[in-house]
């Protein structure tokens, strides 16, 4: 038997991530709806902004609560590899005593998965805390629905049991 | 040097003996104030009676006030009932601002006429209410005022019509500054709009205090160039009482500018009573009798879990003293120690409801200041008084502040170790230290003392699942044993809410009083010593 049939067929299934990277459904601005998603307080306001083409992949969070505001900017090669990237900050839970250290540097992985239907984000980070660093891995999955209007996030930690659920609307 | 010491004794008594003294009245009037603030609602009779209430009070307590449901400050009532209990005090009711000036109208020498359509009309009023014993009264309240006798002394009418805040207080401060206190100036910011919240009034009344409520904000530099007017040219250490103006600029900004200046920022612009409360003093033979749990010869031994400490630094009397389920569990409270000067009888309220599970804490200094922002050359002065306040209060532990460059969402609250130096060689006799407001990260430990920042904000927004998750997250993000998670709680939660939360936590833990927290810490630092580094983010609070 001719393997290289198979081989190529391997090939063909395993750049499928790659070929299904420009979901065009996720551009846009995104605005979380408090009232669906897991609380964000201490902010009061978030909205993600989107942009994918074939070659990168850019994603916005902008925190707000009322004239306190932080950004998060994830700006990637759209490719499924380990990426070293430096944000703004670690914003999602203000109210611990964990910081992000090594000068904000984090690595991602992007990876489109289901056809390009859902997008995953695996993060590790390092987090600061009162006894010292300590390594954390987040697991972002975004997928967004049917009707291209609304996007919904599970968000993993590695130090937390309960997932983190933000449901966005398009605007 | 004797010459000198006699000299600054002197000194101290002519300070101290118009605030405080010696007589209790046996009788006083009472006054119930609603929860309209508005100033086409209740504002302007209640202006009338808290400016009524400074005069009257000049001399002796004479008019004490009662706040609604929705006040800030929910101690009012429990206080008025610890005076008839602890000094017998009676209070007679007076039920209206005519009943109110038919029993003390005669402290009063006349009338100032403020403008409704110009609502900073309303606090350059109070200004002149001091200096010149006038009652304030809208135009409506004239006829009531001249019922009992009283005449007109300033129409303010027309005089601001068209005209911003900073052409109001530059004329404001050229007609009135130079006869104003220099010792205390009363910024009656708070809520803006339709409504003005002057509960601290009285008191500015009471000592010729210049009103305001200019921006602290650089977005406003004309206003911003009074205010700075008004900080130097007041009296070293001086008082900036009340609160910024919620329309203005932020809490952050005017704290680090009064810092700046060493002066001494006591909120809020709704305390209330004050001029009645700085003269009653502590019954008999009380002294205070805080609830240590630390026996120095004989300290607690450090164990291998999580210990837990909770902590109530807003206002004491704004928060949950007076809810449900407090003695349950240990909670520190921050004391506002300079109510030992202005408000003495409500310390000692305090003092006698405080259950064993109640420790009372001390600050960094006397007043609200960021230590970042104070200049070092400040630091003697602020902290003498502090360890005077500590001794006399018997406050071991001390909390500690700073929101010059950041808050509890950007920015850093932590402190450089120059202040962090001065801090502890400033209080020898403090058992240990706590930081910021919401978590930070700064940890030091020296001889046995520990300083540490809070793990976490108990927020009263958050749900309790949420919680929950976040305390156990922090757990799990730090492994070794003793952990020490030092929770910050928001004032408006409940003692039977954080009990709750707390009892849902898996791993074994102990909630231990805070001078227990500490001392363990002291003796078993698995904590990491960190200072603000030059590299942390800086954000000065914009508005």
């Amino acid at each position: 038997m001719n393997l290289l049939p198979r081989f190529l067929l391997c090939l063909c299934i395993g750049a499928l991530p790659l070929t299904a990277a420009a979901n065009p459904a996720y551009n846009g601005q995104w605005k979380l709806d408090t009232t669906q998603s897991t609380s964000l307080d201490p902010w009061s306001d978030l909205t993600m902004d989107i942009s994918v083409t074939d070659d990168r992949l850019a994603v916005v969070r902008h925190y707000s609560a009322g004239t306190r505001v932080a950004q998060e900017t994830l700006d990637l090669a759209n490719q499924p590899k380990a990426q070293t990237a430096t944000v703004e900050g670690w914003w999602d839970n203000r109210h611990i005593d964990a910081w992000l250290a090594h000068d904000n540097r984090i690595e991602v992985t992007p990876e489109w998965l289901n056809a390009g239907h859902s997008l995953r984000l695996s993060i590790n980070m390092v987090l600061e805390t009162q006894q010292g660093e300590i390594p954390v891995k987040v697991t972002r999955t975004l997928q967004v629905s049917d009707d291209g209007q609304t996007l919904r996030e599970v968000q993993h930690r590695s130090s937390r049991k309960r997932p983190v659920v933000h449901v966005y609307q398009k605007i | 040097m004797k010459f000198r010491l006699s000299l600054l004794t002197f000194a101290f008594i002519l300070v101290t003996t118009p605030l405080l003294r010696a007589d209790v009245p046996a009788q006083a009037y009472v006054m119930q104030m609603s929860d309209d603030w508005t100033i086409q609602g209740n504002l302007p009779e209640h202006a009338l009676i808290i400016s009524l209430q400074g005069l009257a009070n000049r001399d002796q307590p004479r008019l004490y006030l009662e706040y609604g449901a929705k006040w800030p400050w929910q101690i009012t009532k429990p206080v008025r009932a610890f005076y008839e209990q602890k000094h017998g005090i009676t209070f007679t009711n007076l039920a209206t601002p005519d009943a109110a000036l038919a029993a003390l109208g005669n402290h009063a020498k006349g009338y100032v006429v403020w403008d409704k359509d110009v609502r900073t009309s309303l606090i350059v009023a109070f200004t002149v209410a001091g200096l010149e014993d006038a009652v304030v009264v809208s135009a409506d309240l004239i006829p009531l005022a001249e019922k009992h006798g009283l005449t007109q002394i300033t129409d303010l009418r027309g005089d601001f019509t068209g005209m911003d805040d900073a052409q109001i207080y530059a004329i404001a401060m050229d007609r009135y500054w130079n006869r104003c206190s220099r010792d205390v100036v009363l910024w009656l910011g708070g809520h803006h709009g339709t409504i003005l919240e002057p509960g601290m009034a009285d008191w500015g009344v009471r000592q010729r205090a210049f009103f305001t409520d200019l921006s602290n904000n650089p977005r406003h530099p004309a206003e911003l160039a009074l205010a700075n007017k008004i900080y130097t040219e007041l009296d070293p250490n001086a008082f900036v009482m009340g609160w910024h103006s919620y329309a203005k600029d932020t809490e952050g900004q005017q704290v680090a500018l009064t810092s700046s200046h060493g002066l001494r920022m006591e909120g809020l612009n709704t305390l209330p009573n004050l001029s009645f409360n700085a003269q009653i003093p502590f019954s008999k033979g009380f002294t205070f009798k805080n609830h240590h749990s630390v026996d120095p010869a004989n300290p607690p031994k450090p164990e291998a879990k999580v210990y837990i400490a909770l902590a109530q630094t807003d206002s004491i009397g704004i928060g949950a003293w007076t809810k449900p389920g407090r003695g349950k569990l240990p909670y520190t409270w921050g004391l506002p120690m300079s109510w030992v000067d202005f408000a003495p009888g409500v310390l000692e309220y305090f003092y006698q409801g405080a259950t064993p599970n109640d420790h009372f804490n001390s600050f960094a200094f006397p007043s609200y200041l960021y230590p970042k922002a104070v200049p070092a050359k400040h630091y003697p002065a602020l902290q003498a008084v502090v360890r005077r306040l500590n001794r006399d209060l018997d406050l071991r532990v001390m909390d500690i502040m700073d929101y010059s460059e950041g808050n509890r969402h950007v920015g850093s609250t932590d402190l450089t170790k120059e202040v962090v130096d001065l801090i502890f060689q400033g209080y020898p006799e403090i058992l240990g230290f706590t930081n910021s407001y919401g978590a930070a990260r700064t940890y030091a430990h020296r001889d046995g003392r520990a300083l540490l920042s809070y793990e976490y904000y108990l927020s009263a927004n958050h749900p309790d699942e949420e919680i929950v998750a976040d305390l156990e997250e922090l757990i799990a993000l730090n492994p070794k044993r003793p952990y020490y998670l030092l929770i910050h709680v928001r004032e408006s939660s409940s003692i039977e809410r954080v009990a709750a939360i707390l009892g849902s936590l898996k791993e074994e833990n102990e909630i231990v009083p805070i001078d227990v927290f500490l001392s363990i810490a002291g003796q078993a630092p698995t904590f990491r010593t960190r200072y603000q580094q030059p590299g942390d983010p800086v954000v000065h609070n914009p508005y």
